[in-house]
C-alpha cells in the first residue's frame, strides 16, 4: 500500500514540476501579444460563423463538415505520462505496481481531450441543429462512448510490438471513426448506425487482441512524452529562447525544391544551412500547417466577402504575422552551434544570409497566402491594395528588426 | 619543412584565475602526424580548444601558418579543420548535404567537391547512406560524416579529437589510410587518442600531457628512450608506446 502511495505521489510530483517548468514560458507567451492575436482571430471567426449560421446555404453538407471536424478530435488520444529515459533503470523494476500511475495519466488525458471535443461539439451545435440528421443530445452520448473506445484502442496501439502495424491500425481506426461519425450525423436509420458502431468496435477489438503487444510500452511512452515536450517547447520558442533540445527532423520531400534553389558557393553557406533547417525541422512543418489553416480561413472570408472584404485583409495580416513569427525562430536554431566559430566565415555573413533567407521566406508565404483571396479581387480593390502593401513592406520591417536583434545578441554574447 | 602550427608558452583554462594547461610549447610541421596523448583530464581537449580559437589563452601565442587568430580570423580558421570527439552534426541535413555544406564553407570548387565526395562516400562505405538524415545515423556513421567533411576541406592542419571512438574496424583502416595520404600531400595532423597501440604505427611524433604540462615529446624512439631512462629501476626494457606511456606517467612504475 505504501509503495502504491509512493507511485501516486511520484505522478503528482512530476505533474507539479512540469507545471512549474512551463509557467514562466506561459508568462512570456502572454506578454508577447499572442493571446490578443488569437482573440482577434476568434472574434473574426465568430462573426463569420454567426453569419453562416443565420444564412445556412440549402445544400451545405453539414454532416460531412461535422465528420471532418469531429473525427480528429475524437480519434486523437494523446497520453501524458511524464515518463523519462532514466525510468528505464529506476522505475522499470516497479512495473507491476505502475497501474495507479498509468490510471492517473489516462484519466487526465481522457478528461482533457473529452473537454476539447465537447467544446468543439458546442461550437458545431448551432449548425448541427439545422441539419436533417439532428438527433439531439444522443449525439453527445454517442461521442462520449466513441471517445472512450478511442482512448482504449489508442492505448492498445501503444502496446503493439511494431511501429508499422501501429501506424497502419491508427489510420484504419481514424477512417472507421470517420465513417461511424458521418453515419450518426446523417442519421438515416438508427439500427444501421448502432450495428455499424458495434461492428467497428468489435472489429478493432478483435484485431488488437490478436496482435503481439508489450505488457508496458516503456520506450514508446518515453518517446511520446519527449515528442510532446519538444512540440510544446518549439511553440514556446516562438516567444523566448528555450532550453536546447534536438530538433524533430523530417525529410519533407515536398519542400526539397527550396533547398535546390541555393547555388553552390562559399558565400551561400549559411543560406544553404538555414533553408535546410527551415524545410526539415518543425519550423517548416508549423509554417505549412499555418499556411493551410490561414489559407482556408482567408478563402472562407474571400468567398463570403465577410466584413465587406476587410475580414480577408485582417485574416491575411494575422496569418502572415503568425507565420512570420514562426519563421523568425530560425534565428535561434544555430545561434550556439560550434561550427559558427570554426568555419572560416565571418559572423556578419551568417547574419546577412539569415536575414535574406527570412525575408525570402516571408515573401514566399505572403505571396502564397494571397492565392485564396482571389475570389474577392474583382470586388475589393482597396482591400487588395492594402494586402499588397502589407506584402511589400512587412518582410522589410521584419528584416530590419532581425538585424537589430542579431546585433544585440552578438554584443550580449561578446 | 614549413611550420603549420606553432604553440608558444600557452597557458589557459575555463576561468581567468585557474589554468588547466601550463606553458605548452610545440610545433607541427607540414607532412607530420602528431599524437596528443594523456589520461582523461590531462588537458588534451583544452589544448585543442585553444588551438581552435574557442578559448582565450591566459598567455602565449598560437599561430597557424604564421597567422594568429587576432591577425585574421578567417585566414586562421581556413588553416584547419576539426573532427570533435563526439560528432556534432546538423541533424536536419543528409550525409550528402553535410559534405556539401563543409565544402561550401571552405571554398572547395564545386567540381572538386563532386569528385571527392564520391570517393569519400565509397571509401567509408557510406554511398548507400548519402541521402539519409544524419539524425538517423548510428554514432559510428556520424563520426564518419565528420571525418569525411574534414577530409573534403583539405586545409593545412587537421585537428582530430579521439577519432576512433565508435568506428568499426573497416572505418578505422579507411581513416588511417586517408590520414597517411593527407600527410603525404603535405598537410599536418594533430590527433588526440587513447588507442596507443594503433597510433604508435602512424604518428611521427607524440606529445604527452599530464596535469596540463608536457611531460614528454618526440618520436616513438625518443619516447621509448625517455621511458627507459625513467624506468631503469625495474630494469625492464620499454618496447611500445603503451608501456612508455605508463612509465612516463608514473615516473618509472610501469
Amino acid at each position: 500500500m505504501a509503495e502504491q502511495n509512493e507511485i501516486v505521489e511520484l505522478w503528482y510530483s512530476r505533474k507539479r514540476s512540469f507545471t512549474r517548468e512551463i509557467i514562466p514560458y506561459l508568462r512570456y507567451m502572454a506578454q508577447s501579444g499572442f493571446p490578443a492575436f488569437l482573440s482577434l482571430i476568434s472574434i473574426v471567426s465568430i462573426i463569420q460563423y454567426i453569419s453562416l449560421i443565420n444564412n445556412v446555404p440549402p445544400n451545405l453538407p453539414i454532416a460531412w463538415i461535422g465528420a471532418i471536424i469531429l473525427t480528429p478530435f475524437l480519434s486523437y488520444s494523446p497520453l501524458r505520462t511524464y515518463l523519462q529515459h532514466p525510468d528505464l533503470i529506476f522505475l522499470m523494476p516497479a512495473e507491476h505496481q505502475l497501474a495507479p500511475y498509468v490510471k492517473l495519466s489516462s484519466k487526465r488525458s481522457f478528461r482533457n481531450s473529452l473537454l476539447l471535443l465537447m467544446a468543439l461539439v458546442l461550437i458545431f451545435w448551432p449548425l448541427y441543429r439545422q441539419s436533417e440528421g439532428y438527433i439531439g443530445l444522443w449525439l453527445v452520448v454517442v461521442l462520449i462512448i466513441l471517445k472512450s473506445l478511442n482512448s482504449y484502442f489508442a492505448w492498445q496501439e501503444r502496446r503493439l510490438n511494431w511501429n508499422s502495424t501501429r501506424m497502419s491500425l491508427r489510420i484504419l481506426r481514424w477512417l472507421l471513426m470517420f465513417v461511424v461519425v458521418l453515419s450518426w450525423l446523417m442519421h438515416r436509420n438508427l439500427i444501421v448506425e448502432l450495428v455499424l458502431t458495434v461492428a467497428v468496435a468489435a472489429l478493432l477489438f478483435v484485431i488488437y487482441r490478436r496482435l503481439g503487444k508489450f505488457d508496458f510500452p516503456w520506450q514508446r511512452l518515453i518517446d511520446e512524452e519527449k515528442a510532446t515536450l519538444r512540440r510544446l517547447f518549439a511553440f514556446f520558442n516562438w516567444f523566448i529562447d528555450v532550453k536546447g533540445a534536438p530538433p524533430i527532423v523530417k525529410p519533407r520531400r515536398y519542400m526539397a525544391w527550396l533547398i535546390k534553389t541555393v547555388k553552390y558557393s562559399q558565400s551561400n553557406t549559411f543560406s544553404f544551412l538555414h533553408i535546410i533547417t527551415f524545410v526539415r525541422t518543425e519550423i517548416g512543418g508549423i509554417c505549412v500547417r499555418l499556411l493551410l489553416l490561414g489559407g482556408l480561413i482567408i478563402y472562407l472570408f474571400a468567398a463570403e466577402q465577410g466584413l465587406n472584404g476587410w475580414g480577408v485583409v485582417v485574416s491575411y495580416v494575422i496569418a502572415g504575422m503568425l507565420i512570420s513569427l514562426q519563421i523568425g525562430t530560425l534565428r535561434k536554431t544555430h545561434r550556439h552551434a560550434i561550427w559558427r566559430d570554426i568555419f572560416p566565415l565571418q559572423t556578419q555573413l551568417q547574419h546577412k544570409q539569415l536575414i535574406a533567407v527570412e525575408r525570402m521566406l516571408n515573401y514566399v508565404t505572403l505571396a502564397l497566402l494571397l492565392l485564396p483571396t482571389i475570389p474577392m479581387w474583382g470586388a475589393g480593390g482597396t482591400q487588395l491594395v492594402a494586402m499588397l502593401v502589407f506584402l511589400a513592406l512587412y518582410p522589410i520591417w521584419r528584416s530590419r528588426r532581425l538585424a537589430v536583434r542579431l546585433k544585440k545578441e552578438d554584443e550580449d554574447d561578446f | 619543412m614549413k611550420t603549420v602550427l606553432h604553440v608558444e608558452q600557452l597557458s589557459g583554462g575555463y576561468s581567468p584565475n585557474r589554468a588547466i594547461i601550463h606553458e605548452l610549447n610545440f610545433d607541427i610541421k607540414a607532412g607530420e602526424m602528431i599524437g596528443l596523448i594523456g589520461v582523461n583530464g590531462a588537458g588534451k581537449s583544452t589544448t585543442i580548444k585553444h588551438v581552435l580559437g574557442l578559448m582565450t589563452p591566459h598567455q602565449g601565442r598560437i599561430e597557424i601558418n604564421g597567422i594568429t587568430l587576432k591577425d585574421n580570423v578567417e585566414q586562421y580558421r581556413s588553416g584547419y579543420t576539426y573532427v570533435p570527439e563526439t560528432p556534432i552534426l546538423f541533424e536536419e541535413m543528409t550525409v550528402e548535404e553535410h559534405l556539401r555544406l563543409t565544402a561550401m564553407a571552405y571554398g572547395v570548387p564545386q567540381g572538386q567537391f563532386e569528385v571527392q565526395s564520391e570517393q569519400l562516400l565509397e571509401r567509408f562505405h557510406m554511398t548507400k547512406k548519402r541521402k539519409a538524415l544524419t539524425a538517423h545515423l548510428s554514432k559510428g556513421m556520424k563520426q564518419k560524416v565528420m571525418i569525411m567533411s574534414a577530409l573534403l576541406a583539405k586545409p593545412s592542419l587537421f585537428i582530430i579529437d579521439e577519432p576512433f571512438l565508435g568506428l568499426d574496424p573497416l572505418a578505422i583502416r579507411s581513416l588511417l589510410q586517408e590520414l597517411v595520404e593527407v600527410k603525404q600531400s603535405g598537410s599536418a595532423i594533430l590527433m588526440s587518442s587513447h588507442i596507443l597501440a594503433t597510433i604508435e604505427h602512424y604518428c611521427d611524433r607524440f606529445i604527452m600531457l599530464d596535469q596540463g604540462k608536457i611531460v614528454a615529446q618526440g618520436t616513438l624512439q625518443e619516447m621509448l628512450q625517455q621511458a627507459n631512462e625513467r624506468n631503469n629501476q625495474t630494469r625492464l626494457a620499454v618496447t611500445g608506446l603503451e608501456e612508455a606511456f605508463y612509465a612516463l606517467l608514473n615516473g618509472g612504475d610501469a
